[in-house]
This record gives C-alpha cells, sequence and structure tokens, in this order.
C-alpha cells in the first residue's frame, strides 16, 4: 500500500535562553530522579511500577530525591555547626597551644574541607548515574542547539548539589560570623566556601567519567584486572577517607600544627599554598586582624594561593557548563576489530555464585563498593589512631575492641544496601531458581566478610602494638554470631519485601530514607551482645564475653528461623 | 534439581486474568502448548501477550485462572517451574556491571549445571553468535543485539523442557536471527519440549510457528494453525497479516491511520 504523505513545515527555532533551559531542566530532572530511585534500566520498574503502586511514582520520586538531599544539608549543619562552637571555644579549650589566628586557621581549613569531601562524595554518588542515564541522548534528539542542550545539563548538575551546596556557601561564613561575631569574617569566608562548592563539583564530575570508563566500563575478568579496579575503588573512596580521618584525628591533626608552627614557621607558611588553608587563614586574619610582621609575609603567599584556586575553581564552572552533557553523549569505544576470546564459563555452588556475582557488581559500581570499603577503613583508621594515640596496651586494646564494633556497626548499617544488586536485574533474577535462603546465605556472607575482614586489619594492629591479639579476637569472634543476626533480620525484611513490590534501594542518595527504616532494628539486633558486654564489663568481667556469645547465637537463631525458613521459603524446594 | 513429569502438557493456561490495578492486562485467556511444538503469542503492543509470559514465569501474580508448566504450578511451586523454563524477557534488562562470562557463570551456577552439561553448548553459541570477543566486557558497554543473544545462550543453558521468549529476536542481525531460528526449530523436536514464542512481527511468526494465538486488547481472538486461522476469516488464500487484520481491530484502525496520514480526517 502506497500513501502520500504532505511534507510538514519547518520554522527555524531561537535559543531556548536560560528561563526555557530551566522549563526542559525541570522535565529532564525528574527523569533523572526517577530513573535514580526506581532504577528503571535497570528492570525494576516491571516489578515495582506495575498495579496501583505505579500511581505518583513519579511525585515519590522527586520527594526521595529531596528529603535525601535535605539529610545530606542537615549533616553539614551540624558539622559546621560543631566546628563554630569549637571556633567560639578557642584553642585553651581543648587544651591546644596554637595561636589564635592558627587554631582559627586550621578549624574552618577543617571544615571546607570536609565540605569539600561531603559533597564530592554525594556527586560520586549520583554523577554516574546522571552520565550513565540516557538522558542526555535522549534530549540529543529534539530540536535544540548544542548551547541550549549544555545549559540544560548545567541545571540539572547543579540540582544534584542545590541544598547542601546551599548550605555549605551560606551556613559556614554565618556561623563564623556568628561565633566569632566578625561580619568582615563571614564576608571574606563567602568567596572560599563558593570556590570549594565549585571545586568539588567539578571534581565529582571528573572521577564520575574516569570512573565509569576505568571501573564500570572496564575490561577484564582476570584476577589482575578485578585487583586493579578494586585499586581504583580504593582511591575512590578517599573522599569519604578524608572525612572519618578529619574527624578521627583531628586533635593529632591540631597537636601536630602546633608544634609544626613553633618549630618551623617557615614551613608552616607554605601550607598556604595549599586549599583549603589560604581561605581559611584570610579569615581568621579578619577575626584576629594584626600587624604582626609573621603575618604580614604571608599575605602574599596567601594572596596568591587565593586567586590562584579562584581561577581554578572559574575554569571549572566554565567545564562543568558543558561538561554534563559532552561527557553524556561521548561516543563509548567500538569492540571492531576485537578477536574472539575463549567461552569458557565455570560455576560455583548458587551461594557463592551470589557472593562472587555481588564482589564482580561492585569492582565495576563505585557506589556499591564504596559500602564495602567504607567500614573497612573506618575499622582501620579508627584503630590506627587509637593505637598511636593510647601507648598503654590496656587501653589500646580497649579502643581496638570499639574499632571493631564501629566495623560491625557498619557492616549492618549497610547491610540493606547490599540487597540494591539485587534490584538492578531484578525481573530477569527472578526468574532464576534462587530459594530465598541460598539469596540470603549469599548476602549475609559478604556483609560477614566485610566484618571479618575489618576484624583481621584491626587485629593485625593489636598485635603489632599489643603482641597479644587472643582477647581481641575472641571478642570480634563472639559478635560474629550478632553480625550474622542482624543480616538475616535486615535481608529478610527486604526480601518479603520485594517478593510484593521490588525495592527501590539504589545508592544511599536515593534510598537512605528507606534503607533507614530497616536499618535501625537491624543495629539493634547486632548491639544487643555488644549491650551485654559492656554491661558484663562493668558488673562482672567473667561473665562479658559469655553473655556476649549467648545472646548473639539466641538472635542468630531466632532471625534465622524467621528468614530463612519463615513464609515461603519453607514451601521451597 | 525438581523431578518433572514428562507426561504433561510442557504448559496449560486455563482462564488466566493478569491486572494491574484498575487494567486488565489479560483477560480469561486459554492455551495449551504441546510437546514439540512452538506456538506464537501474535499481538499488538498492549495485546497482554508479555503479561502472559510473566505469569508463565512467576514475575506477576495472575488475578485468575490457572497455569500449569508440565503439571506445574508456577505460584506454589515456584522453584520447579523455574528449573523447567528458560526465559527471555522482551527487554535484555540484565546487571549492567558483570561481562557475558561472568553473567552466564551466574546463570549456571544458581542453576546448579556441570560444566560437562553446558561447556560445549556455550561454545557453540557464543562461536556462532559471534559473542566471543565481548566475553570479558561490560554489559552496560555492548549494543542491545550482543545483550539479547546473551539471554538467548542463558535461556538454552539448562535444556529447558520449555522456552518462554519474549519478541526474543528484537535487535538481532538477520544472521542470528536465521542460526536461532534453526536452532529453536530442532531444538523442540526432542525432550518433550516446547516453545513460546510472542512477536508482532507477522513474517517471523509465520515462518517458525507451528501454531498461533492471536490476541487482541488481552483476550484470545483466535487460535490454530495457519491453516485453520484462515478457516476462521473464511479466506482460504489470505496470508497471516490478513488473518491478523480480520480479527483484531487494527485493520480498521490502519485504514482509518492512512486516511490521517492522507489529511482526510
Amino acid at each position: 500500500m502506497s500513501v502520500e504523505i504532505p511534507p510538514a513545515s519547518y520554522t527555524e527555532r531561537a535559543p531556548l535562553g536560560w528561563r526555557g533551559a530551566l522549563r526542559i531542566a525541570e522535565v529532564v530532572y525528574d527523569e533523572f530522579s526517577f530513573q535514580s530511585i526506581y532504577a528503571l534500566k535497570q528492570g525494576n520498574s516491571s516489578v515495582y511500577l506495575e498495579g496501583k503502586r505505579g500511581e505518583g511514582a513519579v511525585e515519590r520520586a522527586r520527594r526521595r530525591v529531596a528529603q535525601s538531599k535535605a539529610m545530606v544539608a542537615f549533616l553539614l549543619f551540624m558539622v559546621i555547626s560543631v566546628g563554630a562552637i569549637g571556633l567560639r571555644t578557642g584553642a585553651g579549650g581543648l587544651g591546644l597551644t596554637l595561636t589564635p589566628v592558627d587554631y582559627a586557621t586550621s578549624l574552618v581549613a577543617g571544615e571546607l574541607l570536609l565540605i569539600f569531601s561531603l559533597l564530592w562524595m554525594t556527586g560520586l554518588q549520583v554523577a554516574p548515574t546522571l552520565l550513565g542515564s540516557k538522558v542526555f541522548p535522549l534530549l540529543a534528539t529534539l530540536p535544540l542547539s548544542q548551547r541550549d542542550m549544555r545549559r540544560v545539563g548545567f541545571i540539572v548538575f547543579l540540582r544534584i548539589f542545590d541544598a547542601p551546596a546551599l548550605m555549605a556557601t551560606f551556613y559556614l561564613p554565618l556561623a563564623v560570623g556568628l561565633a566569632t561575631g566578625s561580619v568582615l569574617a563571614a564576608l571574606v569566608l563567602l568567596p572560599g566556601t563558593i570556590i570549594t562548592v565549585a571545586l568539588s563539583c567539578a571534581i565529582s564530575l571528573v572521577t564520575a567519567r574516569f570512573f565509569l570508563l576505568r571501573v564500570s566500563g572496564a575490561e577484564g575478568g582476570t584476577p589482575g584486572s578485578l585487583a586493579l579496579r578494586w585499586v581504583y575503588l580504593l582511591l575512590w573512596s578517599l573522599p569519604s577517607l578524608a572525612i572519618t580521618a578529619f574527624v578521627a584525628f583531628s586533635l593529632q591533626i591540631l597537636d601536630v600544627l602546633s608544634f609544626w608552627e613553633a618549630s618551623n614557621p617557615g614551613a608552616f607558611r607554605t601550607m598556604l599554598l595549599l586549599y583549603p588553608f589560604p581561605f581559611a587563614y584570610l579569615t581568621s586574619l579578619a577575626i584576629y586582624p594584626s600587624l604582626d610582621i609573621y603575618h604580614l609575609l604571608s599575605a602574599p603567599v596567601m594572596w596568591l594561593s587565593v586567586a590562584l584556586y579562584a581561577a581554578a575553581a572559574a575554569v571549572s564552572v566554565h567545564w562543568l557548563r558543558r561538561a554534563p552533557v559532552d561527557l553524556s553523549l561521548a561516543v563509548p569505544r567500538s569492540s571492531r576489530g576485537r578477536r574472539a576470546g575463549d567461552s569458557e564459563v565455570r560455576t560455583d555452588s548458587p551461594s557463592v555464585a551470589i557472593l562472587h556475582k555481588d564482589l564482580r557488581i561492585a569492582s565495576r559500581t563505585p557506589g556499591y563498593a564504596f559500602l564495602i570499603l567504607l567500614p573497612l577503613l573506618d575499622a582501620f583508621i579508627l584503630g590506627l589512631s587509637t593505637m598511636l594515640s593510647h601507648p598503654d596496651p590496656a587501653q589500646a586494646e580497649r579502643f581496638a575492641i570499639a574499632a571493631v564494633t564501629v566495623a560491625a556497626m557498619l557492616a549492618t548499617f549497610f547491610g540493606p544496601a547490599f540487597f540494591a544488586t539485587e534490584v538492578m536485574g531484578f525481573s530477569f533474577t527472578r526468574t532464576l531458581p534462587i530459594p530465598r535462603r541460598t539469596l540470603l546465605w549469599g548476602k549475609a556472607s559478604l556483609i560477614l566478610l566485610v566484618y571479618v575482614i575489618a576484624s583481621l586489619l584491626v587485629m593485625g594492629l593489636v598485635a603489632a602494638r599489643i603482641g597479644n591479639p587472643i582477647p581481641f579476637a575472641i571478642f570480634a569472634l563472639a559478635e560474629l554470631p550478632g553480625v550474622l543476626a542482624a543480616s538475616f533480620f535486615e535481608l529478610g525484611v527486604l526480601f518479603h519485601k520485594a517478593e510484593k513490590t521490588g525495592i527501590p534501594v539504589v545508592n544511599l542518595y536515593s534510598g537512605a530514607w528507606w534503607a533507614m527504616l530497616v536499618v535501625f532494628p537491624g543495629l539493634l539486633v547486632a548491639g544487643i551482645p555488644l549491650l551485654l558486654y559492656l554491661l558484663g564489663q562493668n558488673y562482672d568481667r567473667a561473665l562479658a564475653v559469655p553473655s556476649m556469645v549467648v545472646s548473639a547465637l539466641l538472635l542468630l537463631v531466632a532471625t534465622a528461623a524467621w528468614a530463612l525458613w519463615g513464609g515461603r521459603g519453607a514451601t521451597e524446594a | 534439581m525438581a523431578t518433572l513429569p514428562s507426561s504433561a502438557d510442557p504448559l496449560v493456561i486455563e482462564d488466566l486474568t493478569v491486572a494491574y490495578g484498575s487494567v486488565t492486562a489479560v483477560d480469561g485467556l486459554s492455551l495449551r502448548v504441546r510437546a514439540g511444538e512452538i506456538y506464537g503469542l501474535l499481538g499488538s503492543n498492549g495485546a497482554g501477550k508479555t503479561s502472559t509470559m510473566k505469569a508463565i514465569v512467576g514475575l506477576v501474580q495472575p488475578a485468575s485462572g490457572r497455569i500449569r508448566v508440565a503439571g506445574r504450578d508456577p505460584v506454589s511451586e515456584d522453584m520447579a517451574v523455574k528449573e523447567m523454563v528458560g526465559y527471555v524477557p522482551e527487554t535484555a534488562l540484565l546487571y549492567d556491571a558483570l561481562s557475558p562470562r561472568e553473567f552466564l557463570e551466574f546463570v549456571a551456577s544458581v542453576r546448579r549445571l556441570r560444566y560437562d552439561d553446558y561447556g560445549s553448548l556455550v561454545h557453540e553459541l557464543v562461536g556462532a553468535l559471534q559473542v566471543g570477543a565481548d566475553m570479558d566486557r561490560p554489559l552496560a558497554t555492548l549494543s542491545n543485539g550482543t545483550r539479547q543473544k546473551l539471554l538467548l545462550v542463558a535461556a538454552f543453558l539448562h535444556r529447558p523442557r520449555l522456552l518462554v521468549l519474549d519478541e526474543p529476536f528484537n535487535n538481532l542481525d538477520p544472521r542470528s536471527v536465521r542460526i536461532m531460528r534453526d536452532l529453536l526449530t530442532a531444538y523442540v523436536r526432542e525432550g518433550n519440549r516446547a516453545a513460546l514464542f510472542s512477536t508482532h512481527t507477522v513474517e517471523v511468526a509465520e515462518r517458525l510457528c507451528h501454531r498461533l494465538a492471536i490476541l487482541d486488547g488481552g483476550k484470545l481472538q483466535g487460535e490454530g494453525t495457519l491453516a485453520e486461522l484462515r478457516t476462521m476469516i473464511r479466506r482460504p488464500e489470505a496470508t497471516l497479516e490478513d488473518v491478523y487484520l480480520g480479527l483484531t481491530a487494527e485493520g480498521e484502525a490502519t485504514t482509518r491511520a492512512m486516511e490521517l496520514l492522507r489529511g482526510k480526517a
């Protein structure tokens, strides 16, 4: 059948302008939020959106993204407020010998570094999703100019950071101004926070792109390529490491700075070249105006640094105006000309296969790898800081136990997120014969693995520092059933929900509120044995470990019976 | 692994209804797929093909009706049914971070297969479909066609009793379509096997399927061999396309669309 269709008439369109770009960005941002929350491209939509739950899904996605950003903004509010209180208390209140200028410099620099790290971490959680979400390639098929497209991309990218970035930009200067009573300090610090936000946004996108190419898109199934991806992922965890390290070592850092300033003022001054010290130094000089020769000599170095970082921020903003779209549209490498490899496919037992699959997925998914690495790194840093700062072996052992407790809590805290990988291919996985107990064992093994490696790391530190890690090893072993019980509880709840509707837990940014509802009872399960241990320590030390073991085992039996054999699981062969 | 009754028909559906809230996707569908048969579900988008298949593999719960896969109920005996079924979804939604090799290792492992059972099959299929060069690249970086080929390999891995293939040739190149068509035809000839095959491409259905069901608006409009369907519309020389348009409301809709495009509306 032949049909003659009259041609349509086309007219030249005027550029969108910022107002038009804002309107389109609104739609694109909704789509990006929706994909983040429901993991649409990973296949959860068909499970989750069918039926009544599909109604209002976009509105729910919008709300959850807003809630997650509010959480990050609140965290920044708390961090900045604590810093401001420290500024008001002064170095003397902490027993430090730093001069007021250097104390204020250190504290404000620490705050800026924390803001930088937190925004970088937030960006890293989300920017890879934005670059891989295909929202911009879809937009590129519409009659929009490159300039308009870039405007839309820039606006959407900024919206990822809006509430946290606004909190960081304006609340830090305000808090410093209020704590010190210096309006000048607040005004001087404002450019510093703007530059900090610009640099952290840019580095988020740079690193997101790097990890999309070198980690998410990396080829190779050999142990070597897998190890290399994990090394990259360790680098990826640096922002969170910086936050933990700064919090854990803050007093030691201030101590070192005091010593440094006293022994080598020249070297101390060179630090002003490094971000974020010039902005902090400028602020502290605004708080404590001085004509001291030392400060006068430092001023040119400080201004030079400020100018350099301001220029870097300007370049960053210029780059960010086009990068979100350009990077999303970058053509992937072609596989043409590649030789056919071997087709050997090996098998494991089902539970090991689930664990193996999760570790492989994590090795190409920074957000997921972060959940595995964070408890390990945190336990290691806390262990190291306490070992170094407590020369008494008995005290050091106590702190090692605290470090492992933190690892147990963090492993439990992130447990629900380990379920997120199942969401990625959920519509396909649900057609495979995977009984609930196999899946739960696979996931619980991952949580247990994180806890065991964290314990071994701290045990290594204990052995190096004290020489007798046995009491510590007994403690770590006694808590192990508690961690397993908590994972069974959390994963059991998630699995029950997944059987009905699918789970929209995708990453920390998008699924944080929902995960919390499962996490807190889970933390309680893992915490009961630890609580009994502490009570035992206070009342009868001989009972501390036995009461911990008995309670952990009882909890394990109860949660395993419910999670592995309860409900539909009982009918599964 | 579950013991499978070999005598029962690979698939029996009786009065199946699938609903999403107030929307009824499948409305009282009944059909029977016999051993040795490739049974085609033909219908436009939204006709109810995918929902029927999802109900068979346990991705959605039927509102009413009965499904039996080789005599087993996908709701109460889901593990046994999953052991027997190989499924290719309409959209290749997979673990994007895994490579094809890692994905196949995962599927083979959870199905508890031994290398002797699937090794040579994987080797042959990967070679024939030309996926070998991409075995260690993340799925996220592969084309839709390659992902679709991988899903087809995974569906055959455990030599299932019933293949449930939802638009399986989407995105495939003509060479791969030919290979898969020949493979499918040969596969169902042995071992009491069968395939349920959905498509909206009339030519594919005509060449491949032994019997066909034509769905429209979630309801069965006609069922049988091509000859039986021609009899239904009383046109012995009709092509499958004519039969399809004759049994569904789409013939009328097509005429209307043509008029709109000509500017007659």
